[in-house]
């Protein structure tokens, strides 16, 4: 084998390998691809995003899937690539104020997303 | 000239470094046997022999341009980049995931073996059995109902195990099971052991004794045809407690 | 006889090759076998071979690799089938162009 076709070889198992490290871990190229398949893969799909926004490097993301049950959902950025960060479905969602949906979670975990026409979560 | 005064002449010609050595020593082999030949033909002395051998040789500089053609240093430097970089992709990166399918692949096999309704044991001997063996497809998730075993002191042990087909961000969890529609008010214990199929068991307690219709799945699940099963279980039998 | 360096240079890949097809071999052994075979035409600077089969290695037409023979450790070289397909090329055009040169000599005679 020639050198160049050595070089080439090379380059291209590492591409595979690469690859095929991606595809299995839980990384997606862009955060909208991320959410989607999150809510696939949760039993929420087909759905649409309604709004999103993003806050310290993350996305945030309002959806609605087709029997008016609305999610929020995170995504995460590592490195140029996106993860899951977790979210919720149903809960306390109603529409007020005019914004997609407001939501408190009271106790301990005093989480509440407070979303008007800008999602700006505070978490405490 | 001296045969290593030559040498090093020839190769300084080399851009390419690391090709420098083996060049070096193609050409000295060259000159080893040119020499011996030198003295067995012509009875020279050593000395006089490898002289002879280098001035055979030519010019060493005409000879270190021509071969530094032949060994391009762009060509060269990105092959040896190529070479350990993909070593170590495949040592850090290939390896492990090698290692780390298979492992999962072996304990999976393992765990759907060891819970089969062959080998599992249970804290109490059992009533009914009811083979399911139906699957559901649940986006990137496969989930198969595996069986349903009644036991004496009503308790009720659901079997499944699951896969993914593709990528999946999340793991499926734990199939709720409904009795005749609605959530049962006894406890309920899980288990779950994961790998590449993770085999796991829900089991309700405190079924009475009566037939009952089980729904076992995800009820609220949208975007598919079938995410529930639905298993007939006959009444405890006559004679038990 | 000494021949004029450029009228080898062209053909040196070709009768390398030839050469090479026949079995495999170390640089010396070429060198020594082209000057017994052609008695003594092809004597030039034996350095002068080495550049030409490293060309020819790294286009893919030949393979090297070292084998150890009476203790000594020597590099040798063997065709692929891409230098073989390389040395029906070569050989074609070396045909061509030595029967039109003989024609071209020979003149009307031939013709």
């Amino acid at each position: 084998m020639t050198r160049g076709a050595k070089t080439v070889r090379n380059f291209g198992i590492m591409l595979a390998v690469l690859a095929a490290a991606f595809w299995q871990s839980p990384l997606y190229f862009t955060s909208d691809s991320c959410v989607m398949a999150s809510m696939e893969s949760l039993g929420f799909s087909p759905c649409e995003i309604i709004c999103e926004d993003s806050y310290a490097g993350n996305h945030i993301y309002v959806l609605r899937n087709k029997n008016d049950v609305y999610a929020i959902h995170e995504t995460q950025r590592i490195g140029p690539f996106w993860k899951t960060a977790g979210g919720a479905t149903g809960m306390d969602f109603s529409s007020r104020d005019g914004g997609p949906l407001f939501v408190t979670q009271s106790g301990d975990d005093t989480a509440s997303y407070i979303v008007c026409k800008r999602l700006s979560p505070e978490i405490a | 000239m001296k045969t290593e005064i030559f040498l090093d002449r020839v190769v300084q010609h080399v851009r390419f470094r690391p090709d420098r050595g083996a060049v070096r020593r193609e050409l000295a082999g060259h000159l080893d046997d040119s020499a011996a030949a030198l003295q067995q033909a012509e009875g020279m002395d050593a000395e006089t022999a490898y002289a002879q051998a280098v001035e055979n040789m030519g010019d060493p500089d005409e000879i270190g341009r021509a071969l530094d053609r032949a060994h391009s240093p762009l060509l060269g430097w990105t092959w040896l980049v190529s070479k350990v970089l993909c070593i170590a992709v495949c040592v850090f990166l290939g390896a492990p995931l090698v290692l780390g399918n298979v492992v999962s692949l072996g304990i999976s096999a393992y765990n759907l073996a060891e819970y089969s309704r062959a080998n599992v044991e249970f804290e109490a001997p059992v009533d009914t059995w009811i083979d399911v063996g139906e699957t559901l497809k649940l986006g990137p998730h496969r989930v198969a109902i595996d069986w349903v075993a009644r036991l004496e002191n009503g308790n009720v042990c659901v079997k499944y195990h699951t896969y993914r087909v593709g990528r999946a961000a999340w793991q499926i969890g734990t199939p709720h099971v409904l009795v005749d529609g609605e959530r049962p008010d006894g406890g309920r214990s899980n288990a779950s052991y994961g790998g590449t199929i993770t085999v796991g068991w829900t089991q309700l307690k405190g079924i009475d004794a009566g037939a009952h219709m089980l729904t076992i799945g995800w009820p609220n699940w949208t975007d598919t045809e079938r995410a529930t099963i639905q298993v007939m279980l006959p009444a405890q039998k006559e004679g038990t407690v | 006889m000494e021949l004029d360096k450029n009228l080898i240079g062209g053909s040196t890949r070709l009768l390398l090759l030839a050469l090479l097809d026949e079995g495999d071999r170390y640089g010396y052994d070429i060198i020594r076998t082209l000057a017994e075979r052609s008695q003594n035409v092809f004597a030039f600077k034996e350095g002068t071979l080495y550049p030409v089969l490293h060309k020819l290695e790294a286009e893919g037409c030949i393979r090297a690799y070292e084998k150890v023979v009476d203790g000594r450790r020597r590099r040798y070289y063997s065709i692929t089938r891409k230098g073989k397909e390389q040395l029906a090329r070569e050989r074609t055009q070396w045909e061509t162009f030595s029967a039109a040169v003989t024609q071209i000599l020979g003149g009307p005679a031939l013709a």
